[in-house]
């Protein structure tokens, strides 16, 4: 007798994607600026880039707060909603990254004449992966579960965003991917 | 058992049958008239052998009645043979959708190959256990292999929706159309299964109303010219593709780890 409500979940969850992932399919594909020079930007932490004057601020001051010897546990603000807001932007920007480069690739092993199954197991994996990481921590941020360590915590992962951002910058200069652009950016 | 007296059909499952035949003859002439058959070939064998059996079966009813044993075998052996033909076009629709990306299409034919196996044997073993050996073995056959064409249809969508592999209108709706028929199948026959074993021509009429709302999608999706076939995209250099499955994935594992230490206790 369980067999009717398992089989009627599949069939829900068979036509719900069949007719979504039609639709979808059909839309007319939005062909976005971020796309359009996706391949040289390919080392570049956009979610850093676009809002680093709002990151760097909340390093200074969550810097401050961690530094100061004399502040008590009351005088620390933990999850303020400024601090919400620059969470939750960096929390998109991590995902749109992700995203830009899974479609990268994708474009690319679609256009390869050999592709490594293996590879693209593994990278279809990171992305159900990092799509429940991102879930869990956008849910985090709505019911304000961050404390003082973890806002600790996201610091340090701003200042090791910050060096990144550097390096690429650099190696963005002595770019060999620019000959692809032409190739990649239709 | 259903062979006696339970292939009987009412007054509405004759109605829906008359409507059938005149659906598939309108959908043969828009295949006739759009030239459908060089694009999918396999297809379009399917749409015009459903039209010859569903017909033949409605003259084998009128001539024999509705408790002949002969009915019954037709009825089945017409059911296997337009699955059969199903699969097929399910076949024609992943080739169709991957055949200019030779890279991709050696993973996903691997891929797709071993969803449908998994069903295909889990189906088997379903069949073997069912204690009637016509009617749940059949019925538990058909479910199964109904549902290896819904999941293959689904996947080939999803896994063409992620490539960004641009798919024809003409072929999607055709999938989707077959993929609701043969999702509606499996519940149908799960249904049938418990509960309306002495309702031969209720499940009947579920299943002929499901093919007609494939049908219209079918009629909907040949309503216009279809698009002249574009050609092959050029694709990149060998090497394009280690490079960046390298680098790329690197940078996707550090966004995988940033994202963890934001969530981490």
């Amino acid at each position: 007798m369980t067999e009717l409500p398992v089989f009627l979940i599949i069939f829900l969850i068979l036509i719900v994607l069949a007719v979504w992932v039609t639709l979808n399919h059909m839309a007319p594909r939005r062909s976005t600026e971020k796309d359009a020079c996706l391949p040289i930007d390919l080392l570049l932490p956009s979610a850093y880039l676009e809002n680093s004057s709002e990151i760097q601020r909340l390093t200074a001051e969550l810097e401050q707060e961690r530094t100061q010897e004399t502040a008590s546990e009351g005088l620390r603000k933990g999850l303020t909603p400024a601090r919400r807001r620059t969470l939750k932007k960096l929390l998109v920007g991590l995902k749109e990254d992700f995203s830009r480069l899974d479609r990268l690739m994708c474009t690319v092993a679609a256009l390869a004449p050999e592709v490594e199954g293996r590879q693209e197991m593994q990278r279809l994996w990171l992305w159900i992966r990092f799509r429940l990481h991102y879930g869990l921590a956008r849910l985090s941020l709505m019911v304000g579960r961050f404390s003082q360590p973890e806002l600790t915590s996201i610091c340090e992962l701003f200042d090791r965003l910050t060096l990144r951002t550097q390096v690429a910058l650099e190696a963005l200069e002595h770019s060999s991917l620019r000959p692809l652009r032409s190739k990649l950016g239709t | 058992m259903m062979r006696s007296s339970k292939m009987h059909l009412t007054a509405s499952a004759y109605a829906l049958w008359n409507l059938s035949v005149i659906l598939e003859g309108i959908l043969c002439a828009f295949i006739v008239h759009r030239r459908l058959w060089r694009l999918l070939p396999l297809f379009t064998t399917y749409v015009i052998l459903n039209l010859f059996v569903t017909t033949a079966l409605w003259l084998v009813y009128k001539r024999f009645g509705d408790n002949s044993a002969f009915v019954f075998y037709f009825f089945w052996s017409k059911q296997s043979l337009l699955l059969v033909a199903r699969a097929g076009v399910c076949a024609e629709l992943c080739l169709l959708a991957f055949r200019s990306r030779p890279g991709l299409w050696l993973h996903v034919r691997r891929v797709l190959i071993a969803i449908s196996s998994a069903i295909l044997l889990y189906a088997a073993i379903d069949a073997y256990h069912q204690v009637s050996v016509v009617e749940s073995f059949v019925l538990a056959l058909q479910r199964g292999l109904e549902l290896a064409i819904a999941i293959l249809l689904t996947s080939l969508l999803l896994i063409a929706s992620r490539y960004r592999i641009r798919m024809e209108r003409v072929p999607s709706l055709i999938a989707l159309g077959m993929c609701i028929h043969s999702a509606f199948q499996v519940l149908n026959n799960t249904l049938l299964k418990h509960w309306l074993d002495p309702y031969f021509s209720w499940w009947n009429n579920v299943q002929m109303v499901s093919f007609q709302v494939a049908l219209f999608i079918w009629l909907f999706a040949l309503r216009r010219p279809l698009p002249e076939t574009k050609p092959a995209p050029a694709l990149l250099p060998k090497d394009v593709y280690h490079s960046y499955a390298r680098l790329i994935g690197q940078r996707l594992k550090d966004l995988d780890r940033n994202i963890q230490e934001v969530t981490k206790p």
